[in-house]
C-alpha cells in the first residue's frame, strides 16, 4: 500500500491558492477553487494561509458513516476514494470528517481527493514546496531543521 | 462564453438599481477587457463636460478573460474612471484576488454610475446582487471593514474592495483598498466611489470559468510558469519583491532624495533602509497573490524600536522612497507609513509627493508653522511626518489642502512653489529620479492617467537582447537595450505602452509577464485556447495600441496636447547635483524623443493630437469625427 501522505509547512504557504485552482482544473477542467479537494484558509492578520485537505485516515470516519460503502482504499496509494456511482449524496461523510477532507458541489456532488493515482497535481503547482508528498514518516521530521535553526541561530551568527 | 464569466453588472446609484447585461462580444474581441474595456465605456459615457465629481461620472471595474484561470499571477483588477485629482483619463490596477471572486461570482465588469442618496455598498453573491446600508461602516478603517463585512455578511471566503475613511472624509487621492493589503492606489479612484456614496464592493462566487480547449490552454500555461520561473530576473524578485529596487536605485543614482533634490541618499543612512535590512529583521515569509508563483509580497513583523508590535504585508518601493523623499531613513516608519495608508485608504505615492512639496516648501520658508499647524516639516523628521499624515488622514487642519494632492498644495502655497511640484498632467510622479534615465523620462511624460511609469513599465536595460532581436530585428538590440542611448526609445516606448495595455486588459499581472520573463509571442495562443477567439501578437498589441489610442483621444477631448506630454521643471532644467549621473537633466533629449513616440504612434508631432490616418486604421472612424468636430484632431 503507498506509503507516501501530502503535508504542508504552513511557513512556506504563500496563500496563492494555485493547488486550489489546478486541482479543479485537472478534475473538471475549470477554473473554480470551489470544485477544489482542498481549501486554502488564509488568517491575514497574520499572514498565514493554512491548506486544508483529506488526511486519508487508517481509520476514516467517512468510511465507516457511509451507508453504500461507496469510499475505499486505492490500494496503489492508499487514498480514500469516493465510487460516484455508488454515493447517494446523502453528504454524511462531510459531515462526519473532522478536516474539510470532502466537499459538496455545486450539484450537490461529493468529491473528496484522490491523490491523482499518486502523482497530485497540488504539489506539482505548489512554487514554494509548502504541500509536498513524502513518506509518512517524513511528514513532520521535516520541520526539524527549520525549528532547530531558530534555536541554534544566536550560535549560528558567531561564526 | 469561454474565459470571459459571460454577464456585466450595471450599477444605478441614483435609483438604486442593478441591471445584469451581457458581456458585449464585439467590444471583448477589440478591447479584451479590464483596461481596456474600461478605457473604451469611459469614453463613450463620460463626455468631456462631465465633471470627476458629478453623479455622470463612471466607475468600472473590470476582469479580463484570464482573470482567475490557471494562467499564472491572474488576479488583478483594473478600475478606470474620470480622475477626481487631474479631471482627466484615469485607471488604476491592483493584485490580490478580488477579480477572480468576481468572474467566478459570474460577472466580467462592473459599471457604477449616479451618486446614492445614503452610504452604500454592492454585496455580490452570485446571481443575488443588491445594494446595502452603510452608515455603519462609514469612518471605520478598511482592515476593520473587511472583517466586519465578512462577519456580517456570513462568510470568510467573501474578498472586498473598499474605500478609506479619508476619502470619505474629503481628500482627493483616496484609493481602494482589496482584501486590505493590496490597492488600486493611483488617481483616487477611491475618492471618485466616495463621492458617489459607494463605500466598496463585497463579492462571493462559486461557479467556474470555462476554457475552450483546457488540455491546450494548461500546455500554455505550464509553458509561461516555466519561463517566468526560469527567467534572470525571478530569483531576486521572488524574494525581494519591488523593495529590492531601492539598492540599484542607491547604486545608480535614482533616489529621490529631499523631493528630488538630490539623487542618492547619503550612504551611511541608506543602509537602514537597504533590502539587508529587510530581509534579516523584518520580513518573516512570503505572500502571493491569486494563482502567483513569484510571491513578492512579504510578511513583516517589527520586533524593536518605535514601531515594536506591528505587522503587515508587502513594504512596497514606493513606501521607502516616500521616507527618502521627506528625507526620512527608518525602516520601521516605512512599514508603518505602508499599513496606514492601507488602512486610511491613501495613495501613498500622492501622499509622499504632497509632502515632500510641503516639507521643502518649509524649508524654504515658504510656508511657517503658521499654516502647518504647529508642525515643524523639516527633512528627517519622523514626528512631523506622522502628525501632517494624520492631518491629511483625518483632511483636517493643513491635510484640507495637502488632501488635495501635489498640484493643488502647490497652487495654494505659490510664490513658486509650483517649480518643485513633482507632478505630470496633475497627478504626482511615482518617486524615481529619471534625469539619468531617458526612456523613463518619456514614459511619465506620454503616461494617459499623468505620473505614471507604470502605463509604459519599458523594462528594456540589461534585457534579453535575444528576445529583443527576434521582437524589434531592425534596431541592435545592444543599442536599445542601453540606459543612454536616446535613438530608437521614442518607439520603444510606444511599444511597451501597447503591450502593457493588453496585459492590463487581460487581467495579468503587468509586472510578471515582462518581456524577458516571458516571451510576448506565448501569449496569444493561451488567450486563443482559453476563450476560443482567434488571436495572434499581432492582433494582441493592436488591441493595446486601440486602447492606448482611445486613452488618448479621451484627453485629446479635454483639450490636453503636446505641451502636457512633459516632465516636471527640476528634471527639465535643474542638473543632478551628485551621484553617479552628476550634471544630467532631460531638457535637451525629451523633444527629440517626443518626436520619435509621436511618428512612432502616428499621432502629429506639433500638438500631440491623434490623426484620422491612425484612428481610422484602428476602426476608431467614429473617435476621429468626433474629434474633428471639436478642433481637436490633427489637422492632415
Amino acid at each position: 500500500m503507498g506509503s507516501k501522505v501530502l503535508a504542508v509547512d504552513m511557513n512556506l504557504c504563500t496563500g496563492c491558492r494555485s493547488c486550489e485552482l489546478r486541482c479543479a482544473f485537472k478534475h473538471h477542467q475549470e477554473c473554480n477553487p470551489s470544485h477544489s479537494r482542498l481549501r486554502v484558509v488564509k488568517f491575514d492578520r497574520s499572514g498565514i494561509a493554512v491548506p486544508l485537505f483529506c488526511l486519508q485516515c487508517e481509520e476514516a470516519f467517512c468510511q465507516e458513516i457511509c451507508p453504500t460503502k461507496a469510499i475505499q482504499r486505492d490500494t496503489k496509494t492508499g487514498a480514500l476514494t469516493l465510487n460516484e456511482n455508488k454515493c447517494v449524496r446523502c453528504r454524511a461523510c462531510t459531515m462526519a470528517c473532522p478536516f474539510l477532507g470532502l466537499q459538496i458541489l455545486s450539484d450537490r456532488k461529493v468529491v473528496k481527493c484522490d491523490l491523482c493515482e499518486g502523482e497530485p497535481y497540488c504539489v506539482k503547482y505548489c512554487e514554494t514546496g509548502a504541500l509536498k508528498f513524502i513518506e509518512a514518516e517524513d511528514a513532520g521530521i521535516q520541520r526539524a531543521y527549520p525549528l532547530a535553526e531558530k534555536f541554534a541561530r544566536p550560535y549560528l551568527k558567531r561564526e | 462564453m469561454a474565459g470571459y464569466a459571460g454577464k456585466m453588472l450595471k450599477v444605478n446609484l441614483d435609483r438604486e438599481e442593478i441591471v445584469k447585461e451581457v458581456t458585449p462580444t464585439d467590444l471583448t474581441e477589440k478591447y479584451l477587457g479590464g483596461a481596456g474595456l474600461g478605457a473604451y465605456l469611459l469614453y463613450h459615457h463620460v463626455p468631456p463636460e462631465v465633471k470627476a465629481d458629478s453623479p455622470e461620472n463612471c466607475v468600472i471595474v473590470a476582469a479580463g478573460p484570464l482573470s482567475g484561470t490557471i494562467m499564472p499571477c491572474s488576479g488583478r483588477l483594473s478600475v478606470t474612471v474620470l480622475s477626481p485629482v487631474t479631471g482627466i483619463f484615469a485607471d488604476s490596477n491592483s493584485g490580490g484576488d478580488f477579480t477572480p471572486e468576481l468572474k467566478f461570482a459570474g460577472y466580467d465588469l462592473l459599471m457604477i454610475t449616479g451618486k446614492a442618496k445614503r452610504p452604500v455598498y454592492l454585496w455580490i453573491d452570485g446571481e443575488k446582487v443588491e445594494l446595502r446600508d452603510a452608515k455603519h461602516l462609514m469612518g471605520k478603517d478598511t482592515w476593520e471593514v473587511d472583517e466586519l463585512l465578512r462577519k456580517e455578511l456570513g462568510d470568510w471566503r467573501i474578498k472586498t474592495a473598499l474605500v478609506g475613511p479619508a476619502a470619505q472624509k474629503g481628500i482627493l487621492y483616496g484609493c481602494l483598498v482589496i482584501n486590505k493589503y493590496r490597492t488600486c492606489g493611483k488617481t483616487g479612484v477611491g475618492s471618485a466611489l466616495a463621492q458617489k456614496n459607494m463605500l466598496g464592493i463585497a463579492v462571493r462566487g462559486r461557479k467556474g470559468i470555462s476554457i475552450h480547449d483546457p488540455s491546450s490552454f494548461e500546455k500554455q500555461c505550464d509553458k509561461i510558469l516555466a519561463s517566468m520561473k526560469s527567467s534572470a530576473g525571478y530569483p531576486s524578485y521572488s524574494v525581494l519583491g519591488t523593495y529590492g529596487v531601492s539598492d540599484v536605485y542607491q547604486e545608480t543614482g535614482r533616489m529621490p532624495w529631499k523631493n528630488h533634490q538630490e539623487a542618492i541618499v547619503p550612504q551611511e543612512l541608506f543602509k537602514n533602509i537597504g533590502s539587508d535590512n529587510f530581509v534579516k529583521n523584518f520580513k518573516v515569509r512570503d505572500v502571493a497573490c491569486f494563482n502567483c508563483p513569484v510571491h513578492c509580497s512579504h510578511w513583516f513583523e517589527i520586533k524593536e524600536g518605535r514601531y515594536a508590535g506591528e505587522k503587515g504585508e508587502k513594504p512596497e518601493l514606493v513606501a521607502s522612497m516616500v521616507a527618502v523623499l521627506a528625507g526620512i531613513t527608518d525602516l520601521g516608519m516605512i512599514c508603518h507609513y505602508q499599513n496606514e495608508c492601507n488602512r486610511y485608504g491613501i495613495d501613498m505615492m500622492e501622499c509622499g509627493n504632497t509632502l515632500a512639496l510641503a516639507f521643502e516648501a518649509y524649508d524654504r520658508g515658504l510656508i511657517t508653522l503658521k499654516e502647518t499647524d504647529g508642525i515643524p516639516l523639516e527633512w528627517g523628521n519622523i514626528d512631523s511626518f506622522e502628525k501632517v499624515f494624520e492631518k491629511i488622514a483625518n483632511f483636517e487642519g493643513f491635510g484640507k489642502v495637502l488632501g488635495l494632492g501635489v498640484k493643488r498644495t502647490a497652487e495654494w502655497i505659490g510664490k513658486g512653489a509650483e517649480r518643485f511640484a513633482i507632478e505630470v498632467k496633475g497627478y504626482g510622479m511615482s518617486l524615481v529620479e529619471i534625469r539619468n534615465a531617458p526612456h523613463w523620462g518619456l514614459a511619465f511624460a506620454t503616461a494617459s492617467r499623468g505620473g505614471d511609469h507604470l502605463k509604459a513599465l519599458p523594462f528594456v536595460v540589461g534585457n534579453d537582447l535575444e528576445m529583443f532581436r527576434d521582437l524589434f530585428g531592425d534596431q541592435p538590440p545592444e543599442e536599445l537595450t542601453s540606459l543612454l542611448e536616446i535613438n530608437g526609445k521614442g518607439k520603444m516606448v510606444a511599444w511597451f505602452e501597447n503591450y502593457n495595455a493588453a496585459i492590463d486588459s487581460l487581467g495579468l499581472c503587468k509586472l510578471a509577464y515582462k518581456v524577458g520573463w516571458i516571451h510576448p509571442m506565448d501569449l496569444a495562443p493561451a488567450l486563443s485556447s482559453a476563450t476560443g477567439i482567434s488571436y495572434d501578437f499581432k492582433k494582441l498589441l493592436e488591441c493595446g495600441e486601440r486602447i492606448c489610442n482611445v486613452e488618448k483621444a479621451f484627453n485629446a477631448r479635454l483639450g490636453l496636447t503636446r505641451k502636457d506630454d512633459t516632465v516636471p521643471v527640476r528634471f527639465l532644467e535643474e542638473p543632478i547635483a551628485a551621484g553617479p549621473r552628476k550634471g544630467e537633466h532631460l531638457g535637451s533629449v525629451l523633444p527629440r524623443m517626443l518626436d520619435d513616440y509621436y511618428e512612432a504612434r502616428g499621432w502629429d508631432k506639433e500638438t500631440g493630437l491623434p490623426t484620422r490616418a491612425k484612428l481610422e486604421s484602428l476602426g476608431l472612424k467614429e473617435i476621429a469625427d468626433e474629434l474633428e468636430s471639436m478642433g481637436r484632431l490633427a489637422k492632415s
